[in-house]
């Protein structure tokens, strides 16, 4: 991201206007290891350095660090919360936020974090995350079944046209709950959700573009020539790159597992890890796979009243 | 599908054998005497098979010429006897399929298929239903908005749509609750019916109706519902705001009416608008899914499998949505 000369100046009033500089070195200290403000001042030890000269050097030094939002972050946590058991008022912190959404950043409050607003632009790391990095995500995967059969069976044009419409489908359900999709294959997608509400959202997309082939299939003509996928939802640590070749991840690998080997077609498996962060309304949807009792499993499938 | 088979004759059961063991196809045997009953009730899309050597001599010409000019059905002829001396004519005269037992033991589902996409009837594409809309005296609305204009007279789809439980929902909120309830509600339809090219046009409290244009070929407004009806939970856990599972009922119609701009609507008097409204709110149960059978011809084949027979109201037949349940309710 980059940081205008107004917000650094925001960022340096902020910080200078509610604390001392001792107070802002431990507070440096959170993010760069051994901080050392003397040092990268220049500013002998037997002198107190300006509050304002000490603000300038450390907001300078997270810019360069690509620090400045976390450091942002821990300025809202610190108004909210206090920092070593004392409150503190940081001024300007509104504007601050303005101006950073202004670039093309959001909030997300729940989770203390900044992400990309996916109206303007839409990245794999949501804008804010780090290569190799390790972060909590929950992962989406679908798969279409017997997708060289459909393949065969159908002209490259209709083939074509009928995944260019389930990618579209995939991206519009996924996307608008902040989702972002980290790789096609051909035949499956894997698609990451990282910010507050990520469970519920990875879920809720699988439904809708469950919802949405079922039209589809109606469209195409039923049953008999019915495009079906399998989607399976789960969530754990996973180091991020851009590169998604280079992810060697054992979350998705489980995932990779469950949605080949136990999911049934025309229907999403969802781990019990996602389960328990979900809507009562969502988990009334889920019906618990019985053939797997730890971890359980549970599945969402259209069921239809007789 | 359907096929229907036309035959007194139990020599040619060998020869549905296939047809018979499959799950996408229907089979039904009735008897010859049955055909002009059985052609006028049989679902669209449905394929014949007559036997017509079932039939005396001299009424065998007269059948076919039923099946070519009345039937409007897709058809085909068993011969058991070789009575058909020019095969040709008859494929050439709107036949699918012409089949002598004696050569062919066993039909292939394939075969029936191309069968009956040889000779499409009228109404079963785009164009042929367009022009069965125009002499059936419908006055097209169009796709698009384009060409409507206040004042006048157009045949809709006409979509009425109501929160369930809304008395329960005013009994239990504030006042400012209810209005910003009313206008999520209101919000989420209008959005959702734009995808298909619907627009809200009348709205109050909690409920409303949204016009589809009408080109005579399809009608998208069935899709749409579907998909409304699929997608409760999801509005329920991200649009309702109450944490309580939000139901809502469909009726949908095909009529006509006068069209006026949103707004714009309160002396406006039309029998599809009250029609929509009746089947919405008296006919229509809860949560449930309705339309009067005329709007299913303009939908895509496969459709009509979701719905199911719900009785007549107010002359029409009417169709009932096959809802979707929890795994509680099935027991799983």
């Amino acid at each position: 991201m980059r940081v205008s000369a107004r917000l650094t100046g925001l960022a340096v009033r902020a910080l200078a206007e509610s604390m001392d500089v001792h107070t802002m070195i431990q507070l440096a200290r959170r993010l760069i290891h051994n901080y050392d403000l003397f040092e990268r001042t220049g500013f002998p030890r037997n002198i107190s350095i300006p509050n304002k000269d000490a603000a300038r050097q450390i907001v300078g030094d997270m810019k360069d660090e690509e620090l400045f939002l976390d450091f942002i972050i821990h300025l809202v946590r610190i108004r909210e919360s206090g920092f070593r058991g004392r409150k503190y008022r940081i001024p300007y912190l509104r504007e601050i936020l303005i101006e950073i959404n202004n670039s093309g950043l959001v909030y997300d409050k729940v989770q203390m974090k900044f992400f990309e607003d996916s109206s303007i632009v839409t990245t794999k790391n949501w804008g804010v995350l780090r290569e190799q990095e390790e972060y909590i995500f929950t992962f989406l995967r679908l798969d279409i079944v017997q997708s060289s059969r459909f393949v065969r069976n159908h002209n490259p044009e209709e083939v074509e046209k009928t995944y260019s419409d389930i990618r579209r489908m995939v991206q519009e359900a996924c996307e608008k709950r902040n989702g972002r999709i980290w790789n096609w294959e051909g035949d499956g997608v894997l698609v990451a959700f990282h910010f507050s509400g990520r469970n519920t959202n990875a879920v809720l997309s699988a439904m809708e573009i469950l919802h949405g082939l079922y039209v589809y299939n109606l469209m195409r003509g039923g049953a008999e020539d019915a495009v079906r996928v399998r989607m399976a939802v789960d969530s754990g640590h996973c180091e991020f790159r851009h590169r998604f070749d280079e992810i060697d991840n054992d979350t998705l690998k489980k995932l990779e597992a469950v949605e080949s080997y136990n999911t049934n077609p025309d229907s999403v498996t969802v781990s019990s890890n996602v389960y328990m962060y979900l809507d009562h309304l969502i988990v009334d949807q889920l019906a618990r796979l019985t053939e797997y009792s730890n971890p359980p499993y549970y599945s969402y499938e259209l069921r239809w009243e007789r | 599908m359907d096929v229907l088979v036309f035959t007194d004759s139990g020599m040619i059961e060998e020869l549905f054998e296939t047809i018979r063991r499959s799950r996408s196809v229907r089979l039904s045997r009735l008897s010859c005497a049955s055909l002009k009953k059985r052609v006028k009730e049989a679902e669209p899309g449905a394929f014949l098979y007559v036997d017509i050597c079932g039939f005396e001599k001299k009424q065998r010409e007269n059948v076919l010429r039923y099946l070519k000019n009345y039937g409007k059905k897709p058809y085909g002829v068993i011969d058991r006897e070789g009575w058909v001396e020019d095969v040709g004519a008859l494929f050439i005269e709107g036949a699918g399929d012409y089949i002598d037992p004696r050569r062919c033991a066993r039909l292939t589902i394939e075969r029936v298929r191309r069968a009956a996409a040889l000779h499409p009837p009228p109404g079963s594409n785009a164009q042929g239903r367009k022009k069965e809309a125009l002499r059936t005296g419908y006055i097209l609305s169009g796709s698009d908005w384009q060409k409507i204009r206040p004042g006048k007279e157009y045949t809709f789809c006409l979509m009425y749509i109501d929160l369930d439980g809304k008395d329960r929902l005013k009994r239990n909120l504030s006042d400012d609750l209810i209005s910003e309830a009313d206008a999520g509600f209101r919000s989420y339809v209008e959005k959702s019916v734009a995808k298909s090219g619907g627009m809200l046009w009348i709205w109050n409290d909690f409920e409303g109706v949204v016009l589809f244009g009408f080109d005579g070929k399809e009608c998208p407004a069935v899709l749409m519902g579907i998909r409304l009806m699929l997608s409760r939970t999801i509005y329920s856990v991200e649009n309702s705001h109450f944490n309580v599972s939000l139901s809502f009922s469909i009726a949908l119609h095909l009529g006509n009416t006068v069209y006026r701009r949103f707004g714009e609507t309160g002396t406006i008097v039309s029998e599809s608008i009250n029609t929509v409204f009746n089947l919405g709110r008296k006919f229509g149960a809860d949560g449930g899914f309705y339309l009067t059978r005329q709007v299913l011809e303009f939908s895509p084949p496969a459709v009509k499998e979701c719905f199911i027979a719900a009785g007549r109201f107010e002359g029409f037949e009417i169709m009932r949505m096959r809802l979707p349940v929890s795994p509680a309710r099935t027991g799983k």
